[in-house]
């Protein structure tokens, strides 16, 4: 009977067979951890970005602001700054008027079938403040 | 050199044992992952919402008042409406339960208070349909004006 026969390798042949379904897995959690993590970065680097934006009502020193901020929030959490695309925008900027911060940071697709459907490849985040109606010094 | 030993007969399909047992474990660390994240992405989602809400609303300083008695108050109900105006921008799931203004040191603050309701994917396949988050943020008008007319 062919159950009978001798046959040695077995377990690596069942091991051969089960390693691609345990890669996929750890592929999968590896992915998902990168991309959750991005987005936290994001959301992070998108309100440090506004905070700072608001504090001003000199357009050209707010746009700086809430560009630069968001980058310095991102090399906080090992994120590399120079991949992101900050954007600040106002229709206009003077006291009370709302300045929005968007950060987006492209991350590679996961190497798992349908990866680019699974995971956005660029997770972005936003966040709308007002700028501050008062203040001793802008 | 010696010839590799046959595997004995009660030892074949081993690998294939400790993959069902270690499979539903590794789907389970999988799924938990994955929940985790998202709870957790949502959780930080809200606590930005809010914070950027009290940011915002601090910025609602009385002038006339500031003017007349040089302290620096809250607009009511402007500033809590504020705050719910910009963390519901900000986080469409947050429900913000109460923005209130408070008196710590003879200074102003501006609290929100709320919730979101986090629903898992993965936990939801064993009736577990969602978890309550509660969020708190609070934000002083520190800035403000220091002489009238500012």
């Amino acid at each position: 009977m062919l159950g009978r026969k001798k046959r040695p390798g077995q377990s690596y042949v069942e091991f051969v067979l089960v390693l691609p379904l345990l890669l996929l897995l750890v592929a999968g959690v590896i992915a998902f951890g990168q991309a959750f993590y991005v987005k936290l970065a994001t959301q992070a680097a998108a309100w440090s970005g506004a905070r700072h934006a608001i504090a001003t009502v000199n357009g050209q020193r707010g746009v700086w602001q809430g560009y630069t901020a968001p980058r310095y929030t991102l090399a906080g959490f090992g994120v590399n700054p120079e991949t992101a695309q900050v954007t600040v925008a106002a229709d206009v900027w003077g006291r009370g008027t709302n300045v929005q911060v968007q950060v987006c940071y492209p991350v590679p697709a996961p190497p798992v079938p349908f990866g680019d459907r699974l995971i956005p490849t660029n997770i972005c985040s936003q966040t709308l403040m007002p700028t501050y109606k008062w203040k001793a010094k802008w | 050199m010696s010839k590799l030993k046959p595997i004995p007969r009660r030892e074949r399909g081993q690998v294939l044992v400790w993959v069902a047992i270690l499979l539903p474990l590794f789907l389970a660390l999988t799924g938990l992952v994955f929940d985790g994240g998202i709870m957790w992405q949502q959780y930080m989602r809200a606590r930005w919402a809010a914070s950027a809400g009290c940011v915002a609303a601090a910025s609602e300083i009385d002038p006339q008042v500031f003017q007349d008695t040089g302290r620096m108050v809250l607009k009511l109900p402007e500033a809590p409406q504020t705050a719910f105006n910009y963390a519901a921008w900000n986080d469409p799931d947050l429900y913000l339960t109460s923005v209130y203004v408070r008196e710590e040191n003879a200074t102003q603050q501006i609290v929100a208070e709320g919730y979101t309701q986090i629903e898992p994917v993965f936990l939801r396949m064993f009736g577990v349909t969602g978890f309550r988050a509660t969020v708190r943020a609070v934000e002083r008008p520190a800035w403000g004006v220091v002489s009238a007319g500012e």
